[in-house]
């Protein structure tokens, strides 16, 4: 037990706090709850320093043994990904809080309470190194995302909405259940360190690959598996959606980049065709659906889908620009896509209504609106100079030195999704003043405040992008290195110096090999 | 055969001679069987301390039936364990006719006793049967026999006494094929009535079950495992199917008691040790949250004095109890098996002990079908939480003593059963 248990159990006190302020005393309860979600990111953010000191990747590393008799043990590792995931979930949910200061009246305090249930299950599900716990935390955030989307959704279609995300989810991951089960009969752990040295059978590996996949897919979501997602997003209040589209997809890309590439390699790469031929017919078709759509959030929801599978594309074209280009294209998303879904949101507290078609000239009307809303379609269109250029470029550089022609497939993509952007934002900020609203009133303080750090992180990352990539490089090094030597990944693991060393012979070994030089390192 | 058989006859034995054995597994079930009848007790003295029919006789005949099944867990031969199966099963059928007054109390009871009678009568025939070819009742005597077969036993009336009695023992358990009775019964009988039949009265069948299974007759395991485990699978699924269309709470507690005991008699009947741990903390587990869950239901009596009957009664609970409906929805959750809650485990359990036995296709089955299972828990949910009513409906706040102990239960579910499953696992590890 030290620090790292500590904190990952931290998000369970404000529940407790929140739970003893009486329910009506909403003017209370907001303040409470807004400073006890910055306080972890904060935390978060502390555990940055042993970073630059760390040789092996991986810092804060513990175990305590919860069922010693069936080898379960609650193993903690945060590495440069997983700290940047939680540092993205403990972002976004201070800034959930603001984004529904005002339109959630209705049961606040079950709310907040959902809410940092929420951020628990993130925080674990992205620092532990159990496979058990990770398919638990996995399952569990679906539960408050459930209750948040079927309880303070707009409409009747909510609960059709909520119904269709949380079975999508359970159905995908009891496949996962089957996997682990087999696993832990094959192997009988589910630590992931103890994993990483057994070398699986092919047959076996394909199979564990798919029942893993099958969870992931769902998440991310590929396009057979991505029906629950648009829907879920229209349905869910302003701060779900955030929650959805920020972290609870990277879930899947998470998972296949801490699981299923490291413990898998070679039906990775066997299925990884496969998997770039639906992540391209994904990116295209549904930014060819977001190109129809009538309803914002709908389509903000569609391009999310191509984003995610741009990361796919990264993590399964086996070379460190493209996996490191990937990690940082799910941070990015998580930034942009937030942004949009609050414009949005924003858009429908004023005027109640998501339909394109009552919009107009908003430009004129709603002047910083607009200009901030520029900005993240710019940085949503990956405009060089926002962070969502930097990792699409990597993720291309990657995917073009495997894959031509699934490069020039991604790249189609990249086209479409400047015409889905900009058409949206024509549509919206210009052309004449929509006649269907009175009254107009650009973003208060309030609303301001949320946006700006969402924009100027972007822009700043967009700018200088090496903060985070340097959070990405050992991980995706090691990983890609180990996909090349077809080597069971033992070796992110090492906890000394010369071991690492040795790690790095074999790496310009590989390079040399290759005759390519990488851009990271 | 016959040598065996002579030997058995010429050592004349009492019948009553060593007629309880308390196993260790017999104890662990002992153990769960007493402490969820005083959590029950303490619970429902309470809800019926204003009713006039169940003042006395209620907690006198559900202590009976309690100490019926402490017998039935305990017996080591055949007429002892039919004895005391009856001595509950009586208990078991005055209390579903305990509301006199109720035309579908008194059809409950009836319905229940006949199709009891039918059952034990079963079970009656199946020992009388064995008696007649071993000439002995007891466990043990019949463990030695069947061991020093050494080839399968050729005459035809053997297996059919296993047939009756499996389908005595199966019916008390309500597993699928023998499942008809369940709905109607708790349909009509009292809610605390069917509390205890769909927590509790399911301890003792599955300990006998199990008793049988792996105590006389061992050796024929393998013969049984993959009839049980059918069984099993298809009440899982008649269970779930059953309980996805209906409206009426106690049915649908009833055809999720059906897919519960299913669940349980797969991890007895697959022949792992880890499918027994997994079956007890079943059990366990499942019994305290059905007591939870109907001492929820019960705290939401609504101004009007209507009880709870359908599913619609459930909308806006959530308004007006939020607490009773907050334990409510996570007993739901934890019923369906959704991770961070107690019934996760348990369930998980069962499904790696299928998967070491190589039952993948049934494994695989029982996942999917758990999915459909979750459906129609979260249809609760639904109601509880998201509907919104067209008119106002009132409810009573509960009672500050229910709210104290389904609290209780509720941090139970979440944080004490798995710390208790985890006692419980060492218990069978080191012991």
């Amino acid at each position: 037990m030290n620090s790292a248990h500590l904190f990952s159990f931290l998000t369970l006190l404000p529940i407790l706090i929140l739970g003893l302020i009486p329910a009506h005393r909403i003017s209370l309860l907001r303040p409470v709850a807004l400073w006890f979600s910055i306080f972890p990111f904060f935390l978060a953010l502390l555990s940055l320093f042993p970073v630059g000191n760390s040789v092996s990747g991986w810092f804060s590393l513990s175990l305590f043994s919860w069922i010693p008799l069936f080898n379960l043990s609650h193993l903690f590792g945060i590495d440069g990904v997983s700290l940047s995931f939680i540092l993205l979930s403990t972002f976004l949910i201070p800034i959930c809080f603001l984004a529904s200061w005002e339109s959630i009246r209705y049961r606040f305090r079950s709310f907040a309470i959902l809410l940092f249930f929420t951020e628990f299950c993130l925080i674990n599900v992205f620092s532990t190194l159990d496979l058990l716990l990770f398919y638990i935390f996995f399952e569990a955030v679906a539960i408050p995302m459930f209750i948040i989307i079927g309880m303070w959704g707009s409409r009747l279609r909510r609960i059709g909405a909520a119904f269709r995300f949380l079975l999508y989810t359970l159905l995908g991951s009891l496949l996962m259940l089957i996997g682990l089960v087999y696993l832990y009969f094959m192997v009988g752990t589910f630590s992931l360190p103890a994993l990483l040295s057994v070398e699986f059978p092919d047959s076996v590996q394909s199979f564990l690959w798919l029942s893993f996949f099958c969870s992931f897919a769902v998440k991310i979501p590929m396009v057979p598996f991505h029906v629950w997602l648009p829907e879920a997003h229209v349905e869910a209040p302003t701060a779900g959606s955030v929650l959805l589209a920020g972290i609870l997809l990277k879930l899947g890309g998470y998972g296949l980049f801490r699981f299923s590439l490291t413990l898998f390699p070679s039906a990775s790469l066997r299925f990884a065709p496969i998997l770039f031929l639906m992540a391209v017919f994904a990116i295209i078709y549904s930014s060819l659906s977001t190109l129809v759509q009538v309803d914002l959030k709908k389509a903000v929801a569609y391009s999310s889908v191509a984003h995610m599978n741009y990361s796919v594309l990264g993590l399964f074209s086996d070379s460190v620009e493209g996996v490191a280009g990937a990690l940082l294209l799910m941070i990015s998303h998580g930034l942009v896509s937030s942004g949009l879904f609050l414009c949005v949101g924003f858009l429908y507290d004023r005027y109640g209504s998501r339909l394109l078609r009552y919009y107009g000239g908003l430009a004129s009307v709603m002047p910083v609106y607009s200009s901030v809303f520029l900005l993240l379609t710019f940085a949503n269109l990956s405009l060089p100079g926002t962070l969502p250029f930097v990792s699409e470029f990597l993720v291309l550089v990657g995917i073009f030195s495997i894959n031509t022609l699934v490069g020039a497939g991604a790249l189609f993509g990249v086209v479409l999704g400047a015409a889905y952007s900009l058409w949206l934002y024509g549509r919206l900020c210009f052309g004449p003043v929509s006649s269907n609203f009175k009254y107009f009133g650009d973003l208060n303080r309030r609303e301001l405040s949320i946006l700006l750090p969402l924009v100027s992180l972007t822009i700043l990352f967009g700018v200088k992008a090496e903060p985070l990539l340097l959070l990405f490089n050992q991980p995706s090094f090691v990983l890609v290195l180990c996909l090349a030597l077809n080597w069971t990944l033992f070796s992110l693991y090492p906890s000394s110096f010369s071991y690492y060393l040795c790690l790095y012979c074999y790496y310009l070994a590989w390079v040399w090999k290759k005759q390519t030089s990488p851009l990271l390192l | 055969m016959s040598i065996a058989f002579s030997r058995l006859r010429s050592t004349p034995t009492s019948l009553w001679e060593s007629g309880f054995n308390f196993s260790f597994i017999g104890s662990i079930f002992l153990f769960i069987l007493l402490v969820s009848t005083a959590s029950f007790l303490l619970l429902f003295h309470h809800f019926y301390s204003r009713d006039a029919s169940f003042t006395y006789e209620f907690p006198l005949f559900i202590l009976f039936a309690t100490f019926g099944y402490s017998l039935v867990i305990g017996c080591s031969s055949f007429i002892t364990l039919y004895l005391s199966l009856e001595l509950s099963a009586f208990c078991l059928y005055i209390l579903a006719a305990m509301r006199r007054t109720s035309i579908f109390s008194t059809e409950a009871g009836l319905k229940y006793f006949l199709l009891g009678a039918l059952a034990s009568s079963f079970l009656l025939l199946g020992i009388s049967l064995l008696y007649g070819l071993g000439g002995s009742v007891r466990f043990e005597d019949w463990s030695i026999l069947i061991r020093h077969w050494g080839d399968l036993p050729e005459t035809g009336l053997f297996w059919l006494a296993l047939l009756l009695i499996g389908v005595g023992l199966l019916t008390k358990l309500s597993v699928a094929p023998f499942h008809f009775w369940v709905p109607d019964v708790y349909d009509g009988a009292p809610a605390g009535v069917v509390a205890y039949f769909s927590s509790i009265a399911k301890i003792a069948p599955l300990a006998s079950v199990a008793q049988l299974l792996y105590g006389p007759f061992f050796p024929l395991f393998p013969l049984f495992s993959s009839y049980l485990l059918a069984f099993g699978l298809l009440s899982v699924l008649v269970g779930t199917l059953g309980a996805l269309k209906q409206q009426r709470i106690k049915r649908l507690l009833a055809y999720s008691g059906i897919a519960h005991s299913g669940y349980m008699l797969l991890g007895v009947a697959v022949g792992h040790q880890l499918g027994l741990i997994s079956a007890l903390l079943y059990i366990s587990i499942y019994v305290l949250l059905s007591i939870d869950f109907f001492a929820s239901v019960f705290s939401l009596v609504s101004y009007s004095g209507r009880k709870l009957r359908n599913v619609d009664n459930l909308l806006a609970v959530s308004r007006t109890s939020p607490f009773s409906s907050f334990f409510l929805a996570s007993n739901l959750f934890s019923f369906a098996g959704v991770p961070p809650f107690a019934g996760f485990f348990p369930k998980f359990l069962i499904l790696v002990s299928l998967v070491i036995q190589s039952y993948y296709i049934s494994a695989i089955s029982l996942v999917i079908i758990s999915v459909l299972a979750t459906v129609y828990y979260i249809r609760l949910v639904r109601v509880i939480y998201f509907d919104r009513p067209m008119l106002w409906a009132f409810y009573r706040p509960p009672a500050q003593s229910t709210n104290f102990v389904s609290s209780a239960s509720f941090f139970g579910n979440l944080l004490l059963l798995p710390l208790f499953s985890v006692f419980s696992l060492f218990f069978f590890a080191y012991v």
